[in-house]
């Protein structure tokens, strides 16, 4: 692999991309909800402290996102599909290199992006515990495992990422490519649930080999579900390092396996 | 004298909905070093098929392409090339300076070089006095200059230029066939595609003529054209004789 040129070409994207009007517009809302989530604490009598860590890592996803979904899925689209990527690929750089660059320079834009959002969200849980009263604090609270949270959140919009990645490479427009992301968001969050639903058989009954495909798949599409462990700083429970361990395992290898698809795909595609 | 650029019965098709089209018809054509080549044809007639299968962008379904004695898609045979594909797009919220380091970088060039060599190219393509600014402010001309500055930046033995001519001015035209012109004093081989006769006619050592993907003709520059008959008549004469000629072979 071509390192320098891989770290070069995250370069320039990571600079297109933070300087995107677009981008700037994105964490602006975000950081304006979270602020306002300390107006909006009072009117919640009971639970503050779960709205507190919902409504930051909200924001979070909110933002991430967006960023993913248009901003991410545009800039691809801008390369692969009108052909910029032209003023990469005619120096002396492999594919592979571009893929794996741009990917890089991708996930360091979304990470600047969380980094500021997930800052604004402490900052103002900060404010909220320390300066008012409105907010009952849970047993075990740690702003340390909250920034645990945010980081599991900020992996798992890579990982998304780099499934959109793939979709852009493989499809011919942008359009279908944030449809198949966005389906791809939907199904990662919801189908553990599913899947627990079904698994308790008190209201609905299903045949083994459904029940054991359905788990199947849950790890097939990523399984966004697994990186959401705001509950356990919500409730003041045992962080599970064990479990956050692994789920980070699980995305760097599903990322992995998504982009090495996407390297395999894009050294064949005919960029005209 | 080596051949920097060399085609070999070179076919290229394309998905056309259900059925494939042919779009190069085993093309061969050959250039040599220190060579102005002008490659020239209507539209559709499979110049920039051409280009993007030497840039490897794309790959031919028959017969075979050199570059600097490698295959296109080979990364390594792009170290000698600079490439201004037609219209160019660019990262628009990059300045000229951030792109133009960034060609330096990939294409191996040592750091201490990068600064004065872009200043110097800017002056060159006459843009130094927006070299600050985010490209997404460029004119359509300036964004063509800063193309040709991004293909010329790494002192390249051969430049691919497709439609090198186009979105430029009259003065943007002429400060092109100067850079041209001095680049081929200094033994450089350029390929260029245009629809731009005269130009082709005044920089050119040979002309290549594709119509329908075929190579009509591949010879000088001077025997084009007929004793008092102007260069975009004989281009005329060629493809309506041609066109007449392939449609009687169906």
């Amino acid at each position: 692999m071509q390192m320098d040129k891989v770290w070069y070409i995250a370069s320039i994207t990571f600079k297109e991309g933070i300087r995107n009007r677009a981008l700037q517009g994105i964490l602006g809302i975000a950081g304006l909800l979270c602020l306002v989530y300390l107006a909006v604490m009072p009117m919640f009598s009971f639970e503050r402290s779960k709205v507190m860590v919902d409504l930051g890592a909200a924001s979070i996803s909110l933002a991430g996102l967006v960023i993913v979904l248009f901003l991410s899925i545009s800039m691809l689209t801008r390369d692969v599909h009108q052909r910029s990527v032209c003023l990469i690929l005619s120096r002396p750089i492999s594919r592979s290199a571009y893929v794996v660059g741009k990917f890089s320079g991708l996930s360091f834009m979304v990470f600047v992006a969380t980094l500021l959002v997930a800052g604004v969200a402490l900052a103002t849980s900060y404010v909220g515990i320390t300066y008012t009263d409105s907010l009952d604090v849970p047993r075990n609270f740690s702003f340390g495992h909250l920034a645990l949270v945010y980081l599991l959140k900020y992996i798992s919009l890579i990982l998304l990422l780099s499934v959109a990645f793939l979709f852009t490479v493989l499809t011919t427009n942008e359009y279908l490519s944030m449809l198949l992301t966005m389906m791809t968001y939907f199904i990662g969050n919801s189908l553990e649930t599913i899947v627990k639903v079904a698994s308790i058989g008190s209201d609905v009954q299903l045949s083994p080999i459904y029940l054991g495909a359905l788990k199947f798949f849950t790890w097939v599409f990523p399984n966004l579900s697994a990186f959401d462990l705001k509950i356990y700083v919500a409730y003041g429970l045992e962080f599970p390092y064990a479990q956050a361990a692994w789920t980070v395992l699980y995305g760097g290898f599903y990322m992995i396996v998504t982009l090495s698809i996407a390297m395999i795909v894009f050294n064949r595609k005919e960029i005209r | 004298m080596k051949t920097p650029i060399k085609l070999n019965n070179v076919k290229k098709i394309y998905p056309d909905g259900l059925v494939k089209r042919e779009i190069l018809h085993g093309i061969s054509l050959e250039i040599q070093e220190g060579e102005v080549f002008g490659f020239i044809g209507p539209n559709g007639a499979g110049k920039s098929t051409t280009i993007n299968l030497l840039m490897g962008f794309t790959r031919a379904n028959g017969g075979s392409i050199i570059i600097h004695d490698m295959p296109p898609h080979d990364p390594d045979a792009r170290r000698h090339i600079g490439y201004l594909p037609e219209g160019p797009r660019f990262y628009e919220n990059l300045k000229a300076t951030e792109l133009l380091r960034f060609g330096c970088l990939a294409s191996g060039m040592k750091e201490k070089m990068i600064a004065g060599n872009i200043d110097l190219i800017l002056d060159k393509l006459e843009i130094s006095d927006a070299k600050k600014r985010p490209i997404s402010t460029y004119s359509k001309g300036m964004k063509q200059r800063l193309g040709l500055a991004l293909a010329m930046i790494h002192n390249p033995d051969t430049l691919i230029l497709d439609e090198p001519m186009s979105g430029l001015d009259p003065i943007g035209r002429d400060l092109l066939k100067r850079i041209i012109l001095d680049l081929k004093q200094k033994g450089k081989t350029i390929f260029f595609s245009s629809h731009i006769l005269n130009d082709v006619e005044t920089l050119c050592d040979r002309v290549g003529l594709i119509h329908r993907g075929r190579i009509l003709y591949n010879g000088p520059a001077d025997e084009f054209r007929e004793k008092k008959e102007d260069i975009d008549g004989a281009f005329v004469r060629w493809i309506k004789t041609t066109s007449k000629e392939l449609d009687a072979d169906g």
